[in-house]
C-alpha cells in the first residue's frame, strides 16, 4: 500500500509546476483571426456527426465541381462539434463546422470559434434566419422539436393526451415518459430549452420550467443520455418495436413534429405515433454550417456552404437527411405519409440564440439539480 | 602449461566457497577433481571458464593472462546435466558447436564424423526429448567436439548416467580427448570414473592445500 | 569494460530501458496531460476533487453499482469458467484451435456487437426468454424479485453480469487451461497414490488448488477490473444503472475546456482521480498474484499431457462444448440478424430474409467508408500494434525479470505498476491527453492517419508484459550459459538461449495484439477523427448507432459486425495454429 500512496505522490506532486495558462476565449473583446492549424492542401476537413445527407457520390460531385477533396472529421452529435472546436481552438483542425444548431451557435460565437463567409442566403427561407441571421453561420436543415406519443396507448381510454405540461407530472403518467438529457443531447436540450419558455408564459407565475422537471423526475420520468435511447428503447410508439433491446415503457418521448411523418415513410403511410403541439412546447431547432476560425481551406467552406444550399443537395433534405430544407418554398414530400403524418407546430418557443448563450450553463445546473 | 589458476577465491554472499586455491594443467592434460557434492567443484569449473568472476585471484590460459569473468573461445565446458535445446534435433545441437566460418556441406560432414564418434550414427533427426541421459550427454559432448577446443570442463558429466555405462563414456570421453589433445579438467564424486578418464587425480581437500595430486596408472601403462 | 557491458545499464540492455521509458510514457503522458488541464480548469487539484467527489450526482451510485455488479461478474465467471479451463486444458479435443479461438472470441468482440446479440437473445423471440427469463421487460420472476426486494432492475442487473461473464471467460482460459495443459501428469499421479490424493476433493485441495491458485486470482482479478471499467454494456443492457466509466463517458466531451461547462470538469476530475486509484490498486493486486503464477515449475509439453489424459469423459464435453454453443449465440443471432429486415405497417410487422444488408455493408451506402477500405484500416492498425507492441513488452518483460533477478525487486515492482498504468486509465482520459498533447506540441497529429495505433499499443502492452514476463521467468538460465560457451553471434545467442522458448508466448501476445486492436472501439472512437480511417469496429458502431427509421440500418451494422467477427476468428485460428506446431517443440 505504501507503493501506491508513494505513487500517487509522484504521479501528482510535480504537476503544480506544469500548469498551464489557459485563455479564456470568451472573455476575448474582439475575435481575433486564428492561426490556421495545418497546411493548406486543398482537402476540406468538414467537422460534422454522421450526417446522412453525406454520401460518397455527394462529396464526389462537389470534388469534380470544385477540385477539393474532401475529409470528414467525426463528432458524436452537435455538442460533440462544438466541444471538439473548442478543444483544438489552439490548432484548428477543421475548416467548416456542420451540425451546431440554435442551442449550440451563440456558445460558438461568444469563443470566438467562427468566422465570417462569403455566401448569399438569399435562397434561405425567412423562418431558418430568424434565429441567427449574421456573417458566421448559414443554416442547413432544420426541424420542430416536439413531445411525440403513441397513439395505441394514449387512447383516451388508459391515457389521454395533454393539453398542459403539467398533465405528465400526474400518476397515470408515472414512468410512462422519457426524456433525452439536455447535458449530452442536442433534441433533449433543444426541448429543455422549449420547456423554459412555455413556462414563463404561462398562467402560473409560481412555477418555472425547472419545478416541472422536478416533478417529472419525482414522477419517474425516464432520462437517457441520447435521443436513441429515449426514442428505440423506451419509446413504444415508434420503430424501436422492432429494435433488440426495446423495453417500450414510455409512451411519450421528445423527438421532431415530422418524426411520425418518418415513420410512416419508412412503413408504408403508417404509424402509430403522433406529436404534441401545445403551444411554447415546441422548438424550431435549426442546424448550421460555419467556417471555423483559422480554417486553412476557407476558399473550400465557402464553396461547400454554397453547394450545401443547392437544389439538388438542400431541397432532399427531407429524404435523405430526415429534416426539412431551409430553402424557400419547402414542403415535406407527400410520399407515404411524409407530410400526412407530420404535425406543424401551433407556437414554437421564442428564446433567442443569445439568451441561450448566456443562460444555458445555469439552465443545465438547475435542471441537473432538479432532477438528481 | 596451458591453463592455471593461481590463489584463487571465491566467495558468494557471506560463503567462501574456496580461498587460495592454485591449480595447474598441461596442454593435452586430463585432470580430475575428486570430491563431495557441495564442495565447491562447479563453482571452480564455473570460474575457470568465466561463467563466474573470481573475488582474487587469477586464470592463465596459453601463458596469457585471462580478464576476469570473460569467456573465450577455446574453453568449453560440459554441464552436469546436458543443455540441449528443444527446439532442434541432435544434428542442430551438435552443429551449434561450429565455427561460423565453415560451411554448410563442412558442417553437415563433421556432424556425422562427430555422431559416429560419439556412438550415435543414425541420431541425425532425433529430437532431444526422447533421449536418455547417457545419450543426451554424448550429445552434448560430441557438440563440444565440434567445437574443437583447447580445453574442456567436465563437470560430473555422468552423473545422470547409470554405473555400467559411465563407466564406458568415461573410457570413450578419454579416447577422443586424448585422441584431440584437449585439455582437461574434470570433476566428479567416482573415484573409478576418475581413474579410467583422467591422467591425474586430486583430492579437493588436497586441492585447497596445496596438492597437485597423483597420475594415475592406465590400463595401457600397466600392460606395457 | 565489455563491449557487451557498455552498452548495458544494471545488467539491463540499453534498448530495453529505452522501451521501459517509451512504455512508461505512453501511459504517463495522457494521464499527466489531462489532469493537467483538467486541474487547469477547475482550479482544483486531483485530491482536492477527489475529496469532494461523492458531492456530484450519481458519483457514489455509479461506485456502488460498479463493485456489485463487478464481484458478481467476477465470482461467476471463476465459478463456471475454472472447471471450464481445468477441463479444455487437461483432455485431448477434436478441433482444438478451433474451440481456443472460439473461446477468446467474446473478449475481442465490439460491446456494441455483444449487446446487440444478448438483447436479441433476451428479446420475446430470444433464446433467454423461452427459457422462462425475462431479462428485459423484467416480467415474471424477475417482476416478482423487483417488488419483493425493493431492487430495481434485477433483470438488467443479471443481463450485465452474464454478459461480462460472456467477456472474461476467456480470461480464465487464457491464464488457466495453459498451466493444466503443461503440468506434469506425474505430480497428479503421485498423489492419487498418497492418502491425501485418495478423494476428488483431496486432489482439488493439495494440487490443483496450489497449483491453478495462483492463475484463477489473476484472471479473476482482470475479470473484476474489465466489468468495474465496463462502459458500452452498461449502457445497453442495464440503461437505467451507470458504472464510473460510463459516467465518465457521458461527461468525457465536454471535459478540459476553459471556460465551459467547468462544474463537468472537476466532476471528471475526480471520478477518474477516484477510479484510478481503484483500478492501480487492483492492477498491483494482479501483478502480484502474476508473479506468483510465474513460480509454476516443471511444465510438460503440452501435446503430449494431451494425448496422456486422452479424450474428455462425456460430462465434461457437453459441459465444455455446450458454453462454447451458448458463447457463440449472442453472436450467431448477429449474423441472424444480418439476413433479416423488417417490414411494419398497419397490419402489423413481419420479417423478411434479405442481402441488402449485406450490400450496403460491402459498397458503404449509409456515408460511410466501404467495408473493405474499413477492414484495411483496422488490418493496417492491427498489425501495426503486434509490429510495436510485441518487441516493446518483450523488451519492458525482459527488463522486468532482469531486475527481479538482481534482487532490485521493489524497482521492478514499481515499474510494473507503471507500465499497467494504462489500463488503470478512462478512455475519456486518454483521449483527453493526447488531444491536449498533441495540440500543445505537435497539431498535424490530430489528423495523423495512424494515430489510432498509439491508443492500440497503449491498451495492449500491459497484457504482452504480464504474458511476457511468467515466460520469460521460466527459462532455465542454463541455456544462455551454455550458449555463451557456443559459437554463436548475437542474435543466434539470443535466439536459442531466450527466443524460441518465448515463441508460444509470443505467438498468444501476437493474437491478442491482433485481435484487440480489430476489435478496439473505445480509445479509437476518440482519436480517430477522419472518417476516411475509421476501423470496422468504428464503422460497425457508427452504423448501428444510426436511428433506424429506415429497416436497413440495422442488418448492414449486423453484416459489417459479422465482417469484423469472422476476420477476427481468422487471425486467432491462424495463431493457434502456429502456437500449436510450436509447441511440439516446448519444453
Amino acid at each position: 500500500m505504501r507503493g501506491i500512496f508513494l505513487l500517487m505522490i509522484m504521479l501528482f506532486s510535480p504537476l503544480s509546476g506544469c500548469l498551464e495558462t489557459l485563455e479564456m476565449p470568451s472573455e476575448w473583446e474582439d475575435c481575433p483571426p486564428l492561426e490556421a492549424g495545418r497546411a493548406s492542401d486543398d482537402t476540406l476537413r468538414i467537422l460534422t456527426y454522421d450526417i446522412a445527407a453525406f454520401s460518397e457520390e455527394m462529396f464526389a460531385a462537389f470534388t469534380n465541381q470544385t477540385g477539393y477533396g474532401i475529409e470528414v472529421i467525426r463528432a458524436d452529435d452537435a455538442g460533440g462539434i462544438l466541444e471538439t472546436m473548442l478543444q483544438t481552438q489552439q490548432a484548428p483542425q477543421a475548416d467548416l463546422a456542420i451540425g451546431l444548431d440554435n442551442t449550440y451557435l451563440q456558445t460558438a460565437i461568444d469563443f470566438c470559434l467562427l468566422q465570417a463567409h462569403s455566401e448569399n442566403t438569399t435562397a434561405v427561407d425567412s423562418s431558418a434566419l430568424e434565429p441567427y441571421d449574421g456573417p458566421l453561420a448559414v443554416p442547413f436543415d432544420r426541424g420542430d422539436v416536439c413531445l411525440n406519443y403513441d397513439e395505441s396507448v394514449v387512447d383516451d381510454v388508459n391515457l389521454t393526451a395533454p393539453t398542459s405540461l403539467w398533465n405528465l407530472t400526474e400518476d397515470t403518467w408515472k414512468g410512462k415518459t422519457a426524456f433525452p438529457s439536455p447535458l449530452t443531447s442536442s433534441p433533449g436540450r433543444a426541448f429543455m430549452v422549449a420547456t423554459i419558455d412555455y413556462f414563463e408564459n404561462d398562467d402560473d407565475n409560481t412555477t418555472d420550467a425547472f419545478d416541472w422537471w422536478k416533478a417529472m423526475a419525482e414522477n419517474d420520468a425516464i432520462i437517457t443520455s441520447g435521443w436513441t435511447e429515449a426514442y428505440e428503447i423506451h419509446y413504444s410508439g415508434g420503430y424501436g418495436e422492432w429494435v433488440e433491446g426495446h423495453l417500450g415503457d414510455a409512451a411519450l418521448t421528445v423527438s421532431y413534429c415530422h418524426s411520425p411523418g418518418v415513420e410512416a415513410y419508412y412503413s408504408g403511410n403508417w404509424t402509430k405515433s403522433t406529436s404534441i403541439t401545445l403551444p411554447r412546447s415546441t422548438i424550431h431547432q435549426i442546424e448550421y454550417a460555419g467556417i471555423v476560425n483559422g480554417a486553412a481551406e476557407v476558399e473550400a467552406a465557402n464553396a461547400f456552404m454554397a453547394y450545401l444550399l443547392t437544389e439538388e443537395i438542400n431541397r432532399n433534405m427531407p429524404e435523405n437527411n430526415l429534416m426539412q430544407s431551409v430553402l424557400t418554398n419547402a414542403s415535406w414530400p407527400e410520399t407515404d405519409g411524409y407530410r400526412y403524418h407530420t404535425d406543424e407546430p401551433i407556437l414554437n418557443a421564442e428564446i433567442t440564440i443569445e439568451r441561450i448563450g448566456a443562460e444555458m450553463e445555469t439552465w443545465l445546473f438547475n435542471w441537473a439539480e432538479a432532477t438528481v | 602449461m596451458t591453463f592455471e589458476i593461481s590463489n584463487a577465491s571465491v566467495q558468494l554472499g557471506d560463503w567462501i566457497v574456496f580461498k587460495n586455491l592454485n591449480l595447474t594443467i598441461q596442454q593435452g592434460e586430463i585432470v580430475s577433481i575428486l570430491g563431495p557434492s557441495g564442495c565447491g567443484k562447479t563453482t571452480l569449473m564455473r570460474a575457470c571458464c568465466g561463467l563466474e568472476s573470481l573475488t582474487n585471484g587469477q586464470r592463465n590460459f596459453k601463458g596469457a593472462s585471462l580478464e576476469n569473468g570473460t569467456i573465450v573461445p577455446e574453453i568449453t565446458m560440459l554441464f552436469q546435466q546436458p543443455v540441449l535445446y528443444p527446439h532442434l534435433n541432435v544434428s542442430q545441437n551438435i552443429a551449434l558447436g561450429a565455427s561460423k566460418d565453415i560451411g554448410k556441406s563442412a558442417i553437415n560432414q563433421r556432424v556425422d564424423e562427430v555422431l559416429k564418434a560419439i556412438g550415435l550414427p543414425d541420431f541425425h533427426r532425433r529430437g532431444v526429448d526422447g533421449l536418455s541421459g547417457g545419450e543426451a550427454q554424448r550429445v552434448a559432448f560430441g557438440r563440444a567436439l565440434m567445437q574443437e577446443p583447447n580445453m574442456i570442463l567436465l563437470d560430473e558429466p555422468f552423473a545422470s548416467v547409470d554405473v555400467k555405462r559411465r563407466l564406458a563414456l568415461a573410457e570413450m570421453t578419454r579416447e577422443h580427448l586424448k585422441e584431440r589433445g584437449i585439455t582437461t579438467l574434470h570433476v566428479t564424486h567416482d573415484v573409478e570414473e576418475a581413474t579410467i578418464l583422467a591422467d591425474r587425480v586430486v583430492q579437493w581437500q588436497d586441492l585447497l592445500a596445496g596438492e597437485q595430486g597423483m597420475p594415475t596408472p592406465k590400463k595401457e601403462e600397466t600392460e606395457q | 569494460m565489455s563491449q557487451q557491458e557498455r552498452f548495458r545499464l544494471g545488467g539491463i540492455p540499453l534498448k530495453h530501458w529505452a522501451a521501459v521509458v517509451i512504455v512508461i510514457t505512453l501511459g504517463l503522458a495522457p494521464l499527466t496531460l489531462s489532469l493537467l488541464r483538467l486541474w487547469a480548469v477547475t482550479g482544483i487539484t486531483p485530491l482536492g476533487a477527489l475529496v469532494n467527489v461523492h458531492q456530484h450526482p450519481g458519483a457514489m451510485e455509479a461506485l456502488r453499482f460498479s463493485f456489485l455488479e463487478a464481484t458478481a461478474s467476477m465470482l461467476l465467471t471463476i465459478i463456471i469458467g475454472l472447471p471450464l479451463a481445468w477441463a479444455f486444458g487437461r483432455y485431448q479435443w477434436k478441433h482444438l484451435r478451433t474451440k481456443r479461438a472460439l473461446l477468446f472470441l467474446p473478449f475481442i468482440t465490439p460491446p456494441v456487437v455483444a449487446a446487440v446479440g444478448f438483447l436479441a437473445l433476451f428479446s420475446p423471440d430470444g433464446l433467454v426468454y423461452r427459457m422462462g427469463f425475462d431479462l428485459r421487460g423484467e416480467t415474471g420472476f424477475f417482476g416478482w424479485l423487483s417488488s419483493v426486494t425493493g431492487w430495481a432492475n434485477p433483470g438488467h442487473f443479471v443481463a450485465l453480469v452474464l454478459a461480462h461473464v460472456w467477456f472474461n471467460l476467456s480470461l480464465i482460459i487464457r491464464f488457466v487451461e495453459p498451466v493444466v495443459a503443461q503440468i506434469d501428469p506425474t505430480w497428479e499421479e503421485q498423489l492419487s497414490l498418497l492418502p491425501s490424493g485418495q478423494s476428488r476433493l483431496g486432489r482439488i485441495q493439495h494440487l490443483w488448488l496450489p497449483l491453478l491458485g495462483p492463475a484463477t486470482l489473476v484472471a479473476a482479478t482482470y475479470t473484476f477490473f474489465f466489468s468495474f471499467t465496463s462502459f458500452a454494456m452498461v449502457k445497453w443492457l442495464a440503461p437505467s444503472s451507470n458504472t464510473l466509466e460510463s459516467l465518465l463517458g457521458e461527461m468525457g466531451g465536454t471535459a478540459g475546456i476553459a471556460g465551459y461547462r467547468v462544474e463537468t470538469s472537476l466532476a471528471v476530475l475526480g471520478i477518474a482521480t477516484l477510479q484510478m486509484m481503484l483500478m492501480l490498486v487492483m492492477l498491483i493486486l494482479a501483478g502480484r498474484f502474476e508473479r506468483k503464477h510465474s513460480q509454476v515449475l516443471s511444465l510438460h509439453q503440452e501435446i503430449k499431457n494431451r494425448e496422456r489424459h486422452g479424450p474428455p469423459t462425456k460430462p465434461w464435453a457437453w459441459y465444455v462444448n455446450g458454453i462454447i454453443v451458448l458463447l457463440l449465440a449472442p453472436l450467431v443471432s448477429v449474423v441472424i440478424t444480418s439476413f433479416r429486415v423488417r417490414t411494419a405497417n398497419a397490419s402489423g410487422a413481419a420479417y423478411q430474409w434479405t442481402l441488402e444488408g449485406w450490400r450496403r455493408a460491402w459498397t458503404g451506402d449509409f456515408s460511410t467508408v466501404p467495408v473493405m477500405d474499413a477492414l484495411t484500416n483496422s488490418l493496417t492498425y492491427a498489425i501495426m500494434t503486434l509490429i510495436i507492441a510485441l518487441p516493446l513488452g518483450y523488451a519492458v518483460a525482459s527488463c522486468l525479470v532482469t531486475l527481479r533477478i538482481r534482487g532490485h525487486r521493489k524497482a521492478a515492482g514499481l515499474l510494473d505498476s507503471l507500465c499497467m498504468l494504462p489500463l488503470s486509465m478512462s478512455a475519456v482520459m486518454v483521449g483527453l491527453g493526447m488531444v491536449v498533447g498533441f495540440l500543445r506540441w505537435f497539431p498535424p497529429m490530430f489528423t495523423f492517419p495512424y494515430l489510432p495505433v498509439v491508443p492500440h499499443i497503449m491498451l495492449v502492452l500491459p497484457f504482452v508484459i504480464r504474458l511476457m514476463v511468467p515466460a520469460i521467468e521460466r527459462i532455465d538460465p542454463m541455456y544462455a550459459e551454455q550458449a555463451s560457451l557456443l559459437p554463436m553471434n548475437r542474435m543466434a545467442f539470443w535466439w536459442h538461449s531466450r527466443g524460441s522458448f518465448l515463441l508460444v508466448p509470443a505467438t498468444m501476445a501476437a493474437s491478442l495484439c491482433l485481435a484487440f486492436s480489430l476489435g478496439e472501439f473505445g480509445a479509437t472512437f476518440l482519436v480517430v477523427r477522419v472518417g476516411s480511417w475509421d476501423s470496422l469496429s468504428i464503422l460497425v458502431d457508427q452504423v448501428a448507432s444510426r436511428p433506424k427509421f429506415d429497416p436497413y440500418v440495422f442488418p448492414t451494422a449486423m453484416a459489417l459486425a459479422t465482417i469484423l467477427m469472422v476476420v477476427t476468428l481468422l487471425v486467432l485460428s491462424l495463431n493457434e495454429h502456429v502456437r500449436m506446431w510450436r509447441s511440439r517443440h516446448d519444453i
